[in-house]
C-alpha cells in the first residue's frame, strides 16, 4: 500500500469526530472536577491529568487496533472468548470492591474494569459466530449466540453490574439484527426478556422472591417516582434534571454551573457528566453533543455498509450497538427518562477503562473501513 | 447475507437511531427550554439558604426597671440528617435519645417535621441543660451529623410573679403558624402565648436578619450573597411596681391561707388583688392567685406536664381571674345604688329612715337577722350609715324606690356591662347588667313567668347580688370613678415601649374613659359612709390601728351563693388617701366568707406596705420620690 492509497484509506471524519468528541470531554472533566471533586482531593488537575493519560494510550488503542487486519482478531477468536471470560472469573475471585461491586482490578494507581473491556471482546467472538452461521432463519439458529453471549453477562451480573449487563444484551440484539436474524423472533424474545424481568422485578417489590438486589429495586423504584425517594436514591435522578433543567438555552457557562459546582449533582464527572454538559452549556452545547454522537453512529452505519465482508460488517454493527446503547441508557438515565444504572457516556464520562473500550470500538471501525470493499476505488 | 439486505437493515437501524436522538433531544428541550425557569429556580433553592439571625426579644420590666421577662443565652441540638444512613443512622439516633431524653418516634417526627434539604441541619431540642451538652460534646465522635448551637430563651427572673399579667412562650402552634404566616415564623419558633407576651408579641419579637449564603450540598457556606440586618424586639415599661405585685400577691396568699387556719372558712384558695393609680388608670399591681411559673411553661422538658398539672387544678391556675373572673360584687356594689338614689332624689343625705331588717315583701332578712346569734336591726339610719353598716334593708328599699330601669341605668354609667379597656390576652369580660329587656331575651326558651322581671331582682341587684355579674377589673375602675369623684381612666399595664437604644415608640397618655356624674353633696355622702367603714363600720376591724395618719374610705362586699355551692365570696375595695387619692386596692377572695374577714386584711395589708414607704423612706435610692410626683 503506497501512502497516498493508505492516507486514502483512513476514515478522517470518524476521527475527526472522535477527537472533537475526546476535547469537549477533557474541557467538562475539567469543569466537573478541578473545583468540586478535584480540590477536594488537594489536587484539582488529578483527574483531568489522568484522564489525558488514558486519552493518549486510548488514541494508541485506536491505532493499535487499526494495524492490522481485522481477519487476524477473526483467527484468534475462540482465544479471545476464552481470555474474556477468564478475566471475568478471575475478577470476581479477585477483584476490588468499588461502590458496591466487584468489577475492578488494581494495578498501582490504576484501576481497570475487565467487564469494559470484555464488550469488545464479545463483539470479535459474536462477529465471528455470526459470519460462520450458515443461516438465522429459525429460532432454534438464536440459541447459540444468546449462550455466547449468556455466558460473559451472567458472570458481569454477578459482581454485579446491571448497566453494563444491559448494554451486553443491546450489542446482542443489534448485531443478530445486522446479520439477518427475523425481526419478528427479536422482537418477540424481547418482549418475553421484559416480561420475565418485570414479573421479577414485581415478585421482588412485593417481597414474595427477592431475586432483586436491593438497590437494583431502589434504583427501579426511583424511576418510577423520584421525589417519592428524595433524600435517597431518587436524589440523583432530581439533582440531575434540575441541573439540566436550569441550564436553560444557553446554559451557566463552563465552571458555573452550581448544582455541578456544589455538588448538589452526585458522581457528576463520571455517569451524571452530561448533566454538566446541561447545567454549563445549555440546549445548545447539550444538543451539539447529541449531534456529534449521531454524526459518529452515521459514520459507523456508513463503515458497516461499506465493510468487506460479513465479519467487518458484524463488527461494525457491533460498536455501533455498544455506543448507541451506552448514549441511550446513559442520557436517558439523566434527563430522567431511564432508570438509574451506573454506565458511562462514552469518550466524555471520567474513566479510562471504559474510554479504553470506546477507542478500540473506533479503532475496529477504523480497521473495517481500511479493509473496505475495493469496489469504492475503481 | 448479500449486500442488498445490509444496506437494508442498515438503513432500519439509521431511522431507529435518528427516532432515539429525536425523543432525547425533545427532552432535553423540554426539559431546558420548556421547564427551564422552574428548574433554575430550583437550583438556586438548592444552593442558596437563608440562614436566620433571630432577633433579641424586647425585655418587660416594672416601672422602675427591674426586669419581669429577660433572655438567657441557651443550647438547641440540631441535626443534619443527611450526613447519616443505615446503621449510622440508627446508632445516632438511639445514642441521641438517650442522651435528650426523648423517645426514637419523638426524634423521627421532629426530623421528618424539619426536613428541606438532607444538609441542612434541623432543630431536634431546644434549651438543653448544660450537663446533656457536656456529655454530647464528650461522644462528639460517635454523633456525626449532630451539632450544639447556642439561642436565647426567655426567662422570668421573678418566678411566678405576675404571671398572669406577662404569660408565657410556648412552641408556634401549627393555627398561629398559619395565622401569621406572613410574618415570618419558623415552625420551631417560641411565640408569646398569653398575658402581655402575647399581646405585644409582634412589638416584643423585632425582626428576624440573617444572610442569604450559598453553600453546597453538605451544607458548607460558600459566600454570603446578601445581608439583613436583624431589627431587636422593643421593651416593655409597665405599670406594675415590683415590690408592691409582691406584696400583693403575699398579702392575698397568706390571708388566704389565715382564713383557713381559723377553720371556719376551709376552701378558700383563690383571689385577684388590684391596686392602681386613680390619677392615671395605671395599675400598680394584679394579681389573680394561685398563679403559675412561666419558666416552667416555657421550658421544653417541663411543659406539657405541668400544663397538664395546672390546667387539672380546680383553682385554675392559668385562668386570669382579674379580667374574666364573673362575680356578684355584693355590698362592694352599694355605693351605685346610694349614687342612684341621690342622684334621682329617691333620697335625700338627711332622709332617716327606719330598718327592720326585714325586706320590703316580707321574704328577704338583712344579714343581722340571720347572724347566729341574731343582731339587734339597724333601726333609724341615714344613707351614711346605712354604708357604713352595709344594711340590706335601706338599699332594698332604695332599689324598689329607683325601679329596675333607672338602677340598671346607673350601673352602667359606673362602667359595669362593658369592657374597661385594658389590653390584655385573653382579653377581659364585660360582665352583665341585668334589666328587663336582658332577663326576656336570657330566658325566652324558658317559660313565660320565668322571663318577667320581679321586684325581689331589683332589691337583689340594689345590693349586688343576683343576676348582676362584675370583673375584679371593674370594681377597680368604679373605684377609681369614686376616688376621682366623677372620672375614670383607661386602665393601663404598659407605660412606654422604648427600643433597647431608649428610643421611646410608644407612651400610654392617661384617658378618661367614662365619668359617673353626680353632685358634690352626693360624692360627700357616698365618700362619709364609705370613710366611715374603715373607721368604725364593717371594715373596722380590718383597719383597726392603721399605723399612718391616711384617710381611708372602702366598702366590704360579701356574696352568699346558693345552696351547696360553698363560702360566700368577700371583697374590699378601698382607696386612699380620701382627700387626694393615689391607690385603688380591690381585693378579692374566693369562698373567703365575706368582705371583712378575708378583703379587708388584704387592702389593710397592701395599703399599709404602700404607705410605709412614703411615710418610713428607707434611704436614698428609695424610689418613692418619684412616685409621689
Amino acid at each position: 500500500m503506497g501512502f497516498r492509497k493508505w492516507v486514502h484509506s483512513i476514515d478522517f471524519v470518524l476521527i475527526l469526530i472522535v477527537m472533537a468528541l475526546l476535547i469537549i470531554g477533557l474541557l467538562i472533566l475539567c469543569s466537573a472536577t478541578v473545583a468540586s471533586v478535584g480540590a477536594a482531593q488537594g489536587k484539582p488537575y488529578l483527574y483531568v491529568k489522568k484522564q489525558g493519560i488514558w486519552m493518549l494510550v486510548g488514541l494508541a488503542f485506536m491505532v493499535g487496533m487499526c494495524s492490522f487486519d481485522y481477519h487476524i482478531l477473526g483467527q484468534y477468536h475462540r482465544l479471545i472468548y476464552i481470555g474474556t471470560l477468564l478475566v471475568l472469573a478471575l475478577v470476581l475471585l479477585f477483584g476490588k470492591d468499588i461502590a458496591g461491586t466487584q468489577g475492578w482490578f488494581r494495578i498501582g494507581p490504576v484501576g481497570i474494569q475487565p467487564a469494559e473491556l470484555a464488550k469488545i471482546g464479545v463483539v470479535i467472538s459474536l462477529a465471528k459466530h455470526l459470519e460462520k452461521k450458515e443461516h438465522l432463519d429459525q429460532m432454534t439458529d438464536l440459541i447459540s449466540p444468546f449462550v455466547l453471549v449468556g455466558v460473559p453477562m451472567l458472570l458481569i451480573l454477578k459482581q454485579p453490574d446491571f448497566g453494563t449487563a444491559m448494554v451486553f444484551i443491546g450489542v446482542l440484539f443489534g448485531m443478530l439484527f445486522m446479520a439477518g436474524a427475523c425481526p419478528r423472533h427479536l422482537g418477540v424474545i424481547a418482549g418475553i426478556g421484559v416480561g420475565v424481568f418485570g414479573l421479577a422485578a414485581f415478585l421482588s417489590i412485593r417481597e414474595i422472591v427477592s431475586i432483586l438486589a436491593p438497590h437494583q429495586m431502589g434504583r427501579i423504584l426511583v424511576f418510577f417516582d423520584p421525589y417519592k425517594y428524595r433524600t435517597g436514591a431518587g436524589w440523583n435522578v432530581i439533582q440531575s434534571m434540575i441541573a439540566i433543567g436550569s441550564g436553560g438555552l444557553f446554559g451557566k457557562g463552563l465552571f458555573q454551573g452550581t448544582q455541578a459546582q456544589l455538588n448538589f449533582l452526585p458522581a457528576h464527572h463520571t455517569d451524571f457528566i452530561f448533566s454538566v454538559v446541561g447545567e454549563e452549556l445549555g440546549f445548545l452545547g447539550a444538543f451539539t453533543l447529541l449531534a456529534l454522537y449521531l454524526l459518529l453512529l452515521w459514520r459507523g452505519l456508513k463503515i458497516m455498509i461499506l465493510a468487506k465482508d460479513d465479519f467487518g460488517a458484524n463488527l461494525a454493527a457491533g460498536v455501533i450497538s455498544m455506543l448507541l446503547f451506552h448514549l441511550v441508557i446513559n442520557i436517558g438515565m439523566t434527563l430522567g427518562i431511564m432508570p438509574v444504572t451506573g454506565i458511562p457516556l462514552p469518550f466524555i464520562s471520567y474513566g479510562g477503562s471504559s474510554l479504553l473500550t470506546n477507542m478500540a470500538g473506533v479503532g475496529l471501525l477504523l480497521n473495517v473501513y481500511m479493509r473496505r470493499r475495493k469496489i469504492m476505488f475503481q | 447475507m448479500n449486500n442488498k439486505t445490509r444496506v437494508e437493515r442498515a438503513r432500519i437501524l439509521g431511522w431507529c437511531i435518528i427516532l432515539v436522538f429525536s425523543l432525547l433531544s425533545g427532552r432535553l428541550w423540554y426539559l431546558q427550554v420548556v421547564q427551564g425557569q422552574k428548574y433554575a429556580a430550583m437550583a438556586d433553592g438548592n444552593r442558596i439558604r437563608w440562614v436566620r439571625a433571630v432577633a433579641p426579644r424586647g425585655r418587660i420590666f416594672d416601672r422602675y426597671g427591674v426586669p419581669l421577662a429577660t433572655n438567657r443565652a441557651s443550647f438547641t441540638v440540631s441535626l443534619m440528617p443527611g450526613s447519616l444512613d443505615g446503621e449510622t443512622r440508627e446508632h445516632v439516633l438511639t445514642r441521641l435519645s438517650l442522651l435528650l431524653g426523648l423517645t426514637q418516634e419523638e426524634l423521627e417526627d421532629a426530623i421528618t417535621k424539619g426536613i428541606r434539604y438532607p444538609y441542612e441541619p434541623i432543630r431536634v431540642m431546644q434549651d438543653v441543660p448544660a450537663e446533656t451538652v457536656v456529655a454530647l460534646e464528650e461522644q462528639r465522635f460517635e454523633l456525626p451529623g449532630v451539632m450544639v448551637e447556642m439561642e436565647e430563651v426567655r426567662e422570668y427572673p421573678q418566678g411566678p410573679l405576675a404571671s398572669h399579667v406577662l404569660g408565657y412562650m410556648a412552641p408556634i402552634s401549627p393555627e398561629l403558624l398559619s395565622a401569621w404566616s406572613s410574618q415570618g415564623y419558623y415552625g420551631s419558633d417560641y411565640v408569646g402565648l398569653t398575658g402581655l407576651e402575647r399581646l405585644y408579641e409582634f412589638v416584643l419579637r423585632g425582626e428576624d436578619g440573617g444572610n442569604q449564603v450559598e453553600v453546597t450540598a453538605l451544607n458548607r457556606p460558600v459566600q454570603i450573597l446578601n445581608r439583613t440586618p436583624t431589627i431587636p424586639g422593643s421593651d416593655l415599661i409597665l405599670t406594675l411596681d415590683r415590690d408592691l405585685q409582691a406584696l400583693a400577691e403575699e398579702a392575698l396568699t397568706e390571708q388566704l391561707a389565715a382564713v383557713r387556719a381559723q377553720g371556719k372558712y376551709t376552701d378558700t384558695y383563690s383571689g385577684v388583688v388590684i391596686v392602681l393609680n386613680p390619677k392615671t388608670g395605671a395599675i400598680l399591681a394584679l394579681a389573680s392567685m394561685p398563679g403559675y411559673d412561666p419558666n416552667r411553661l416555657s421550658d421544653a422538658a417541663e411543659r406539657s406536664a405541668y400544663y397538664l398539672e395546672l390546667s387539672r387544678d380546680k383553682q385554675k391556675p392559668l385562668f386570669n381571674k382579674a379580667l374574666q373572673g364573673l362575680y356578684s360584687p355584693g355590698s362592694a356594689f352599694k355605693p351605685v345604688t346610694a349614687i342612684a338614689a341621690l342622684e334621682e332624689g329617691k333620697t335625700t343625705v338627711k332622709e332617716v329612715f327606719y330598718a327592720d331588717d326585714i325586706g320590703p315583701f316580707g321574704i328577704k332578712r338583712c344579714w343581722t337577722l340571720r347572724n347566729t346569734p341574731p343582731l339587734a336591726p339597724h333601726g333609724n339610719i341615714t344613707i351614711v350609715e346605712a354604708i357604713k353598716e352595709s344594711c340590706n334593708d335601706f338599699f332594698w328599699e332604695m332599689g324598689l324606690r329607683l325601679g329596675i330601669e333607672a338602677l340598671a341605668q346607673h350601673t352602667r354609667e359606673a362602667g359595669f356591662g362593658s369592657y374597661t379597656g385594658l389590653g390584655m390576652y385573653p382579653s377581659e369580660e364585660k360582665g352583665v347588667v341585668p334589666d328587663p329587656e336582658w332577663k326576656r331575651q336570657r330566658f325566652s326558651k324558658r317559660p313565660r313567668s320565668e322571663q318577667v322581671w320581679y321586684p325581689m331582682e331589683t332589691m337583689d341587684m340594689a345590693i349586688g347580688q343576683g343576676f348582676l355579674l362584675v370583673t375584679p377589673l371593674q370594681m377597680a375602675t368604679f373605684y377609681m370613678g369614686l376616688a376621682n369623684r366623677g372620672p375614670i381612666y383607661v386602665p393601663h399595664l404598659v407605660e412606654k415601649v422604648q427600643r433597647p437604644t431608649g428610643e421611646v415608640v410608644e407612651i400610654t397618655e392617661p384617658k378618661v374613659a367614662r365619668e359617673i356624674k353626680a353632685s358634690p353633696a352626693t360624692w360627700d355622702a357616698v365618700i362619709r359612709g364609705m370613710v366611715q367603714v374603715v373607721e368604725s363600720g364593717t371594715g373596722a376591724q380590718a383597719f383597726r390601728r392603721f399605723p399612718y395618719p391616711v384617710k381611708i374610705a372602702g366598702k366590704t362586699g360579701s356574696v352568699q351563693l346558693g345552696p351547696g355551692q360553698g363560702d360566700a365570696h368577700g371583697w374590699f375595695c378601698g382607696f386612699a388617701p380620701v382627700d387626694d387619692p393615689e391607690i385603688v386596692v380591690v381585693a378579692f377572695a374566693e369562698h373567703g366568707g365575706g368582705g371583712g374577714v378575708a378583703g379587708g386584711p388584704i387592702v389593710r395589708q397592701i395599703m399599709e406596705g404602700y404607705f410605709r414607704k412614703q411615710f418610713e423612706p428607707e434611704g436614698e435610692e428609695s424610689p418613692n420620690l418619684e412616685r409621689t410626683k
